[in-house]
């Protein structure tokens, strides 16, 4: 299953998507287009976030990048390599954590390492530094239900993070949460990104959220769900919270939302 | 009234973190268990004064301590009752199992490939709806009125409940967890095994509890029916001769098989699948 990656090339390491388009089937049978002509580049080592409004597509082209969907029309090339399926260079963390409720938090984040195929010994090493990574420790043996929402969440991360893709695909991972539990996360998975600085496509509702972590903006629009604007993220790394302030912040936030406006208005009415 | 609570609040802080109040137990005699047993021997009483003081004629009901005495004999003086234990046992152990694997498995299949189920979903719910023992004269044909027709019959009456239960319980698995261990490279095999199955546990324990009844339901009329062995049949005779105590023995041994499997199946299902329960 590993042998088929290629040795690992940073140079590679980017994520290309050409006219790709989807349709789904409505539940009377008519097609439904929900992509249309989708092109981006994500240069090696980049965070890039997915923002539009509800339903326009953001995690159906995430899944389309990921492999679990074949997309109707366009390729998808992903490490120099065109995508066929799922694969473990590639990671996704799930909008509602998508944690198996009859496992605990550590055998959760081992569930994921067995299927990829890291031998038992290694996942629970992985797991273990996954655990302290995000500061799970004294709930390893917790099952989810046991678990709050931000935690539930930090095993999902965990969980993909010890894989050790090159990749990683985090849709919507703190829609969920709360105010703060949501800014604490920002913050870790700031710091955790900026260790090894992996590819990142991140879907998000928030402006600020977008702001904080990414290089690169995706505006998408709607119905069907097209590319709107690439924006750059103009302010130097580390990044912090106390940038809010920034007027590079204020003027991008201001800008971003004239795109989405409309796009907003016209999903709501 | 106010004014005393929030001295309390206030107080609190000061208060070393001690010993918890101490927490006021409930009298044993109100507990869930006490008032079952209460109330099982308040109906043995009554049924023991009702049959004894002659209200009701032995004929048509026999005391508790009738039924014990009968019990007595058939299991330690005479001991007639063990052959007519061992087929029945016999009957629905086989039929049983052979109902849980056919169901399972079936279950699984049907549930998880769309095509397949549509193949047999008529059938199966033709002979879920058909009263199985209604086939025994047919059976009895094939088979003759040995071990196997009744073997047929328990099978049928199990069957169903199990696959109709684990196919809901395939169906039912969470589409988004399946995607999760796909997303992970899972193979089908693989989504079948740590997704499904564990997910379809619940719903399989769930049909294999309500084939109990239906189990021992199929033996007792098998054995009614057409037969010359077995528990059910010594409450057929019972029954023909007017000894109403060996008859309601003979009940009451069906009453205990339906109880210890139930029981036998809680405790499986506690010690190996607990954790795949509904959270
Ligand atoms: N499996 C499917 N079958 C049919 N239609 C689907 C399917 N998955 C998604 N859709 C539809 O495709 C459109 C895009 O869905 P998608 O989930 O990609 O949107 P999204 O941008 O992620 O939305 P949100 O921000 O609410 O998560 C929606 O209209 C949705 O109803
Ligand atoms: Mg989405």
């Amino acid at each position: 299953m590993l042998s088929a990656a290629p040795a690992m090339d940073v140079h590679n390491a980017q994520i290309v998507c050409k006219d790709v388009s989807h349709w789904f089937l409505k539940s009377d049978g008519t097609p439904i287009q929900v992509l249309d002509r989708v092109s981006i580049s994500l240069e090696p080592h980049s965070f890039t976030s997915l923002l539009g409004p509800s339903g326009c597509g953001k995690t159906t082209l995430l899944r389309v990048i990921d492999g679990l969907i074949r997309p109707a029309v366009g390729t998808v090339i992903v490490g120099g390599e065109a995508v066929t399926g799922p694969s473990a260079n590639r990671a996704m963390v799930f909008q509602e954590h998508n944690l198996l409720p009859w496992k605990t938090a550590q055998e959760n984040i081992r569930f994921g390492c067995k299927l990829v195929g890291i031998p038992a010994s290694e996942s629970l090493r992985r797991a273990n530094e996954a655990i302290a990574l995000m500061g799970l420790n004294g709930f390893e043996h917790h099952l989810p239900s046991q678990l709050s929402g931000g935690m539930k969440q930090r095993v999902g991360i965990a969980r993909a993070l010890s894989i050790h893709p090159q990749f990683l695909l985090m849709d919507e991972p703190f829609g969920a949460l709360d105010a703060q539990t949501r800014e604490v996360l920002q913050i870790e998975l700031l710091k955790i990104w900026e260790a090894d600085r992996k590819t990142v496509v991140f879907v998000t509702h928030s402006l600020d959220e977008a702001i904080l972590l990414s290089d690169r903006i995706v505006i998408m629009g709607t119905r069907p769900g097209h590319i709107k604007a690439v924006i750059d993220v103009d302010l130097p790394r580390p990044r912090s919270d106390d940038m809010r302030a920034d007027p590079v912040w204020t003027n991008l936030r201001r800008h971003l939302w004239q795109l989405l406006k409309p796009e907003m208005i016209e999903v709501a009415g | 009234m106010n004014g005393q609570n929030t001295q309390a609040l206030q107080a609190t802080p000061a208060a070393p973190a001690a010993a918890p109040p101490a927490v006021v137990r409930p009298p044993w005699w109100t507990s869930g268990r006490a008032i079952s047993a209460a109330s099982v021997v308040i109906f043995l009483a009554v049924w023991q004064w009702v049959t004894s003081a002659g209200y009701v004629e032995p004929i048509f009901l026999a005391s508790p301590t009738a039924i014990l005495d009968v019990a007595y004999d058939q299991f330690f003086v005479s001991r007639e009752i063990y052959p007519h234990i061992l087929v029945s046992l016999t009957e629905a152990f086989v039929g049983f199992v052979l109902a849980i694997v056919a169901g399972v498995l079936l279950g699984l299949v049907m549930g998880r490939f769309d095509r397949l189920r549509a193949v047999f979903e008529p059938f199966v719910m033709a002979l879920y709806a058909t009263p199985s023992v209604a086939l025994l004269p047919l059976f009895i044909l094939w088979l003759g009125i040995g071990l196997w027709s009744k073997v047929l019959i328990v099978f049928l009456g199990g069957v169903f409940a199990i696959l109709v239960n684990t196919m809901a319980g395939v169906r039912g698995a969470n589409p988004k967890l399946i995607e999760t261990a796909q997303a992970f490279t899972a193979s089908e095999a693989e989504v079948f095994a740590y997704i499904i199955l564990p997910s379809a546990m619940p719903f399989i324990v769930a049909g294999i509890r309500l084939a109990i009844g239906r189990v021992l339901i199929s033996v007792f009329v098998a054995e009614l029916y057409a037969s010359n062995q077995g528990v059910g049949f010594v409450v057929t005779q019972a029954a023909a001769s007017y000894a109403t105590a060996l008859m309601l023995m003979g009940i009451l041994l069906f009453t205990l098989a339906g109880v210890a499997l139930s029981q036998a199946l809680t405790l499986i299902e506690d010690l190996f699948f607990g954790r795949f329960r509904e959270h």
